[in-house]
C-alpha cells in the first residue's frame, strides 16, 4: 500500500491530442479516488500513466514519495483491471490469477495458495481449471479482479471495469469492490463515467473534463457544493434545474430574478448581473400557497419504484422536483407552486464559473 | 441451392479438375497414355511411372532435400513474420512507414528479379549448391510480415499491456502471449510459406548443381525431360506426389485458414 502523488502530468499524443493537462492530484494511503469524467475527459490516460503503460510529456508521479515515472510497468508494483478486461484466453481462470506472480517467480506454492484465497473470496472456487470464454459475464469480471488482488500491489488501477456489465450485475460487483477496499484497504484509483459509481465508491471524488481535474473532494461536497457549471450539470441525476435571469440589488437583500421567479438572499456580498441559478432537485418543494417561488403546470410524474419525480413547466423552464416520501402527487396539468430553499440554491456565472453569495 | 452455391461448385470443379486430370494420366499404361477424358475408363491403370520414378530418379533423395529445406524455412519464416509483423503492428520507431513501404514494394517485385542477384552473392559467400543456400532466400517473407503486421492491428493491444502490468518481460509477452494467440495468422502465413517453397522452382534450379542437391520440383523435371523429349507419365506421377503434401498441409489447416483470413472482418 502506498500514497500516490501526481504533479503537473501532461501527456500530448504524438498525433498532437492534449489528453491531459498539467494534472496534480494526491492520493492517500488506503483511499480509494474515483476520477469520473465524460468519455476523452483524460481520466483514462492518467490511469495508464500511472500503470507506466504510457510515458508523460511532462510531470512526475510518485509513490510514498519515491519518484516512479521512469520505471517500467514490471517495477511499479501497481495493478490494473482494464476496461475489456484482457483475461489470457488461452490459459485457465486458475493460470490467468496466477500469471502476475508466476512472471514475478513467485514459489508455486505460494501462488497456488494465493490464487485459491482469492477465488474462494471471489466465489470462483469452482471455476478454477476454466478458460474465460466459459465463464459468464460477471465471472470474467471477478476473475479481473482476482487477478489483480492476487498479485497484492501496492495500488490498484480499474478502467471502468463493469462498463460492459447490466445494471443488477454491475451493483452486485460495486458491492464487490466497495468490500474488496475494505478488506485490503489497498489505494486505488477508480475510473468511470458513471456518477453513481462513482459517488458510491469513491472516498473522494475527482471530476475531470478535457484533460484537467475540474474538482477534486468527497462525494458529498462534489454533489453539495460543485467549483462550477460543469461539474453542478455532470453529477447529479437527475440532473439540476438551471435558470437563466440576473440578480439585483433590493435593499439589503439580493434578489434572483427570472420570468416568473423571483426570490431574495440574505446575502452578504450585492452584486448585479445575469446569473444562472441552479437548484438540485431537492432544493424545491411542491407548494400550494401563492407564496411560493414560482408556479407552474405539472407536466409528468415519473415513478421510479422509491423515488417519484415531478416534472413542473414553469415560465423560467423545466423544473423536476423530487416528490416529499408518502406525499400527495400532483395529477399531471395540475398547477403547483415551487418553494425554493434559498441556503441551496447555487448561483453560476454565465461563463459556468460559481458564484459564491453567503 | 442458390446461384451463388452452383458458381461455388463450378468455381471447385475447375480447380480441382486439373489435378484428378494429373492424377488419372499418371496412372495410364505406357505409352499409350488416357491423354482424352473417353480413355479414362477403358485406358487401365499401373503404378509403372511410380516404380520407374522411385527406382530411376533419385526422387527419395529430391524428397529429403525438399523437406529439410521447407522444414527449416518454413517455421523459421512463421517465427520471422510473426516478430517483424508485431513490431512493426505495436511499436513506434522512426523509419517505420519507411520498412513497411519497403515490405509491400518487395511484394510488388516479381522474385525472379532477385534471382542474379542472389547467385551473385551466394557464389561470394559459397553458400551456392548447400542447403543453407536453399533456405536463406525463403526467410524474409514480406507477404508473411504484411499479413502478421495487419492481423496484430486486429487484436487488442489491452492483453499484452497486461502481461506487462504482470511484470512480463517484451520477450516474454511475445512468447507466452502474443505466439499463443496468433494460431489462425501464423496458419495462413505457414501454408502460404509452404507452398511457396515446396514449389520453388527457379531458385532451386540456379542455386544447385549437382544431382544430390535438387528438390522435388527441379529433380522430377529434368529427370522428365531427359534425352530431348518429355517423359509424360513420369513428370505427371511425379507431380501428383508432390502436390500430396501440400493438399494434405491445406486440409490439415483448412479451419485456421478461413479464421485467419476472416479475422477483423467483424463476423
Amino acid at each position: 500500500m502506498a500514497s500516490l502523488s501526481v504533479k503537473s502530468l501532461s501527456l500530448t499524443y504524438p498525433n498532437g491530442v492534449r489528453a491531459l493537462d498539467n494534472v496534480t492530484l494526491e492520493i492517500e494511503d488506503g483511499e480509494f479516488l474515483a476520477v469520473l469524467g465524460p468519455s476523452g475527459c483524460g481520466k483514462s490516460s492518467l490511469l495508464r500513466l500511472v500503470a507506466g503503460l504510457e510515458t508523460p510529456t511532462s510531470g512526475s508521479i510518485a509513490t510514498d514519495g519515491k519518484d516512479i515515472t521512469a520505471l517500467e510497468p514490471k517495477d511499479r508494483d501497481v495493478a490494473m483491471v482494464f476496461q475489456g478486461l484482457a483475461l489470457y484466453p488461452h490459459m485457465t481462470v486458475r493460470e490467468n490469477m496466477g500469471f502476475g506472480l508466476f512472471a514475478r517467480k513467485t514459489p508455486a506454492e505460494e501462488t497456488d495458495r494465493r490464487v485459491r484465497e482469492a477465488a474462494a473470496t471471489l466465489g470462483l472456487a469452482e471455476h478454477l481449471h476454466k478458460r474465460p470464454r466459459e465463464l459468464s459475464g460477471g465471472e470474467r469480471q471477478r476473475v479481473a479482479l482476482g487477478r489483480a488482488l492476487v498479485r497484492r500491489p501496492r495500488i490498484f488501477l480499474f478502467d471502468e471495469p463493469l462498463s460492459s456489465l447490466d445494471a443488477q450485475l454491475r451493483q452486485e460487483l460495486r458491492e464487490e469492490l466497495a468490500r474488496l477496499h475494505r478488506l485490503t484497504r489497498t489505494t486505488s484509483i477508480y475510473v468511470t463515467h458513471d456518477q453513481k459509481e462513482a459517488l458510491s465508491l469513491g472516498n473522494r471524488v475527482a471530476v475531470f473534463e478535457r484533460g484537467s481535474v475540474r474538482q477534486i473532494g468527497t462525494p458529498d461536497a462534489i454533489y453539495r457544493d460543485p467549483c462550477d457549471l460543469f461539474v453542478a450539470r455532470f453529477v447529479g441525476d437527475p440532473a439540476i434545474n438551471l435558470v437563466q435571469g440576473e440578480f439585483a440589488a433590493d435593499g439589503g437583500a439580493l434578489t434572483f430574478r427570472s420570468p416568473g421567479l423571483s426570490f431574495s438572499l440574505p446575502a452578504m456580498r450585492a452584486r448585479t448581473g445575469r446569473a444562472i441559478l441552479g437548484l438540485r432537485p431537492e432544493a424545491a418543494v411542491l407548494g400550494k400557497g401563492p407564496d411560493s417561488g414560482a408556479r407552474g403546470t405539472v407536466e409528468r410524474v415519473e415513478r421510479l419504484g422509491g423515488d417519484t419525480l415531478i416534472h413542473v413547466q414553469t415560465e423560467s423552464g423545466r423544473h423536476i422536483v423530487r416528490a416529499e416520501p408518502r406525499g400527495a402527487l400532483p395529477a399531471p396539468g395540475e398547477i403547483v407552486g415551487l418553494t425554493l430553499d434559498p441556503t441551496r440554491a447555487l448561483f453560476f456565472e454565465p461563463g459556468g464559473a460559481r458564484i459564491r453569495v453567503d | 441451392m442458390s446461384r451463388a452455391g452452383w458458381a461455388l461448385v463450378a468455381i471447385a470443379v475447375l480447380s480441382i479438375a486439373p489435378l484428378i486430370y494429373m492424377a488419372r494420366v499418371s496412372l495410364g499404361v505406357g505409352s499409350s497414355l488416357p491423354i482424352a477424358p473417353s480413355d479414362w475408363w477403358t485406358g487401365g491403370l499401373t503404378l509403372d511411372h511410380y516404380r520407374a520414378l522411385v527406382s530411376g530418379s533419385g526422387i527419395g533423395r529430391f524428397a529429403i532435400n525438399s523437406l529439410i529445406v521447407t522444414g527449416i524455412a518454413v517455421p523459421l519464416q512463421i517465427l520471422l513474420s510473426a516478430a517483424a509483423g508485431h513490431a512493426l503492428a505495436r511499436s513506434r520507431f522512426a523509419g517505420k512507414g519507411v520498412t513497411l513501404g519497403l515490405a509491400t514494394a518487395f511484394l510488388i517485385l516479381p522474385r525472379q528479379v532477385t534471382l542474379v542477384p542472389l547467385y551473385l552473392l551466394f557464389a561470394k559467400l559459397g553458400l551456392l549448391d548447400t542447403y543453407a543456400g536453399l533456405i536463406l532466400p525463403h526467410l524474409a517473407d514480406p507477404f508473411g510480415v504484411l499479413f502478421m503486421a495487419h492481423y496484430y492491428q486486429t487484436l487488442s493491444p489491452e492483453l499484452e499491456e497486461a502481461a506487462r502490468t504482470d511484470g512480463l518481460s517484451p520477450r516474454a509477452i511475445f512468447w507466452r502471449i502474443v505466439l499463443p494467440l496468433s494460431g489462425p495468422g501464423l496458419a495462413v502465413v505457414g501454408v502460404n510459406g509452404f507452398l511457396t517453397t515446396w514449389n520453388s522452382f527457379l531458385h532451386p534450379l540456379v542455386l544447385t548443381t549437382s544431382e544430390s542437391m535438387r528438390t522435388l520440383p527441379v529433380g522430377l523435371a529434368l529427370f522428365a525431360q531427359a534425352e530431348h523429349s518429355v517423359d509424360w507419365g513420369a513428370l505427371l506421377a511425379g507431380s501428383t506426389l508432390a502436390t500430396a503434401p501440400v493438399l494434405l498441409a491445406f486440409l490439415l489447416f483448412q479451419r485456421q485458414i478461413v479464421e485467419g483470413l476472416l479475422q477483423g472482418s467483424g463476423r
